[in-house]
């Protein structure tokens, strides 16, 4: 056909190789023709386009693996770009491209969305959430959400990213089945919490009897003696009675009043934790700096004694409750200080890193550290590493300071090495939340 | 001319070991008005309110220990009541519960407890609350 002069050559075509590959082959070819038109000859080149095919293939095979995910994905994904106006200023956003589960969850379909204004799309007077997508979309700095859409009685968490500048794409969750679940823990949490609290509370009730009427019998045993000292009595009764009121008498008193001790400890624990649960939080802004700073004072008395070294870096605020936080921080310090190898001058260092919504103080000291088999215990209520310590807590502290971390939404967490100290994370929320 | 009344010690106390031992530590610290004692909050009110066939005599004066967790009325409604009515209201009340938790406490200052008072483990310490108590009692008696 070349020659003919039809048209120029140009073919794909393919070849076996010696070693047996198969190459693709691409031949172009001009045909040079004399004065009168006739063909003389023709030149051409041969190019192995195989690694070109082999390319192209993949590319394809990829978008189509794309497409189909982002077609066939729960979470609704739509592409947006921002609208600016004449003074370059951005005042609502554009939808580029959606996917199926667009459609599916909003029921407005794919071909009505594209290329609409969000006004428009979504029938409201203002862009939804401009503000958070346009910020999202100018500095690249990605946005997550969650919230309650009415007409569907459903809770969305919804992240925010830009692709490129001037851009947003918003992916949807539909967590109303988390959320349930979490309301539902949340629920059974207070029950025990109220569990907690009438049980720690009634179980005193029976305690004070106990303690109140062996006392009494104390007492009974003592106007007993009196009456026996009388002389009429024979010293052979006497000496048997005095046996009994003096010896075996007092020593079940002694044992009944330490469990009644030990008991009425226990429960005074139990409770001072089930009112923590309780207590209502007043949420606000914390200067965590200033919190640190009173804290150390509080402590002040011992550190300067111990000739500790405190560093505080310039921490980020968070939200909570002050005195609870307080209370949380306050019980890390003291442990701090009261594990701490008195081998060495006691260092603390308190520094704090933000991760995306949350901010994470961390408390490090040099102190005696924790063996990894009472890691995982340390937060159980009454969990103490020494019990036989004179100085041991009522092994209240760290279970407190995580039900704290709890309420405030937060973790804490530890790492530790005996010999050389260990590093406590507590992570709380930076911006507003509720309980 | 003031008239010197009678004080009748009345205690609103569910359980029967607390109630005796609040008594023999009223006498132990020289308290000796008689008492009354009332297992439930009910109970208190039909005596106060002169409901019934035990009820309050107006020609003595009363002081009413209170406890907080009782069955069929609870002592915070019998304290609603009793500083709700006018007739009522100028008895002295002493709340003394094992419960010290800061809400409850605030609760029934609010409604116009005279004294909130924790009953203690602590036997040695009760009997120190109570001794107080009877105090208090002498001088509200004068």
């Amino acid at each position: 056909m070349a020659i003919n002069g039809e048209k120029e050559f140009n073919t794909e075509f393919r070849v076996v190789w010696r070693d047996g590959s198969i190459h693709n082959i691409r031949a172009l070819a001009v045909v040079q023709r004399d004065d009168s038109g006739r063909p003389v000859r023709m030149i051409g080149t041969n190019w192995d386009i195989t690694l070109q095919k082999h390319a192209e293939e993949a590319l394809r095979e990829s978008e189509e693996k794309l497409n189909t995910l982002f077609g066939s994905m729960t979470e609704m994904v739509v592409l947006n770009e921002l609208v600016f106006d004449e003074s370059g200023q951005p005042f609502n956003y554009r939808l580029t491209d959606c996917n199926n589960a667009f459609s599916t969850i909003t029921g407005i379909e794919k071909e009505n969305a594209i290329g609409k204004i969000a006004t428009e799309l979504y029938q409201t007077e203002t862009p939804p959430f401009f503000t958070e997508y346009s910020r999202v979309a100018l500095t690249g700095v990605s946005y997550e959400y969650t919230t309650y859409f009415e007409p569907m009685d459903k809770y969305f968490s919804i992240s925010v990213v830009s692709p490129k500048k001037n851009t947003f794409a918003t992916i949807t969750t539909d967590i109303t089945g988390i959320r349930e679940i979490q309301n539902e823990i949340f629920a059974k949490n207070e029950e025990l919490e109220n569990y907690l609290y009438i049980a720690s509370h009634d179980l005193r009730s029976p305690l004070v009897n106990i303690q109140g009427f062996s006392r009494r019998l104390q007492k009974h045993a003592d106007s007993i003696k009196e009456i026996i000292s009388d002389p009429s009595i024979p010293a052979g009764i006497k000496s048997d009675l005095d046996h009994i009121l003096d010896e075996d008498v007092p020593k079940s008193l002694k044992y009944i009043f330490s469990s009644v001790t030990k008991m009425e400890a226990l429960l005074a624990g139990l409770l001072h934790l089930s009112r923590t649960g309780r207590t209502l939080m007043t949420i606000r802004e914390i200067d965590i700096n200033k919190l640190f700073h009173l804290i150390i004072g509080h402590y002040n008395f011992q550190l300067t004694e111990l000739n500790a070294v405190v560093n505080i870096s310039e921490l980020p605020t968070c939200y909570g409750d002050e005195n609870l936080l307080n209370q949380l921080f306050s019980n890390i310090i003291g442990n701090a200080i009261k594990y701490r190898d008195k081998n060495r001058q006691l260092l603390l260092d308190i520094t704090a890193q933000i991760e995306f919504r949350k901010v994470v103080y961390s408390i490090r000291d040099n102190g005696m550290g924790i063996d990894q088999r009472h890691l995982e215990k340390i937060w159980d209520i009454f969990y103490k590493v020494d019990a036989s310590q004179p100085d041991a807590g009522d092994g209240l502290g760290l279970s407190i300071v995580k039900r704290i971390a709890e309420k405030h939404n937060g973790r804490i967490r530890v790492e530790s090495e005996p010999g050389k100290g260990s590093v406590f994370f507590v992570e709380l929320q930076r911006f507003e939340f509720a309980e | 001319m003031a008239e010197y009344k009678e004080m009748i010690i009345l205690i609103a106390e569910d359980d029967d070991g607390h109630a005796e031992l609040i008594k023999e530590g009223l006498g132990d610290a020289g308290v000796c008005n008689n008492t009354i004692r009332f297992s439930n909050g009910e109970e208190v009110w039909d005596f106060l309110s002169e409901k019934g066939e035990n009820i309050k005599d107006r020609n003595k004066s009363y002081l009413l220990l209170l406890d907080l967790n009782m069955p069929k009325m609870d002592g915070l409604e019998v304290l609603r009541r009793l500083k709700g009515n006018s007739d009522l209201k100028e008895i002295p009340v002493m709340m003394l519960t094992t419960t010290d938790d800061p809400r409850e406490v605030e609760e029934c200052y609010k409604l116009g407890c005279n004294m909130y008072i924790t009953k203690p483990v602590d036997f040695v310490k009760f009997a120190e609350t109570l001794k107080r108590l009877g105090l208090f009692i002498q001088i509200v008696k004068i």
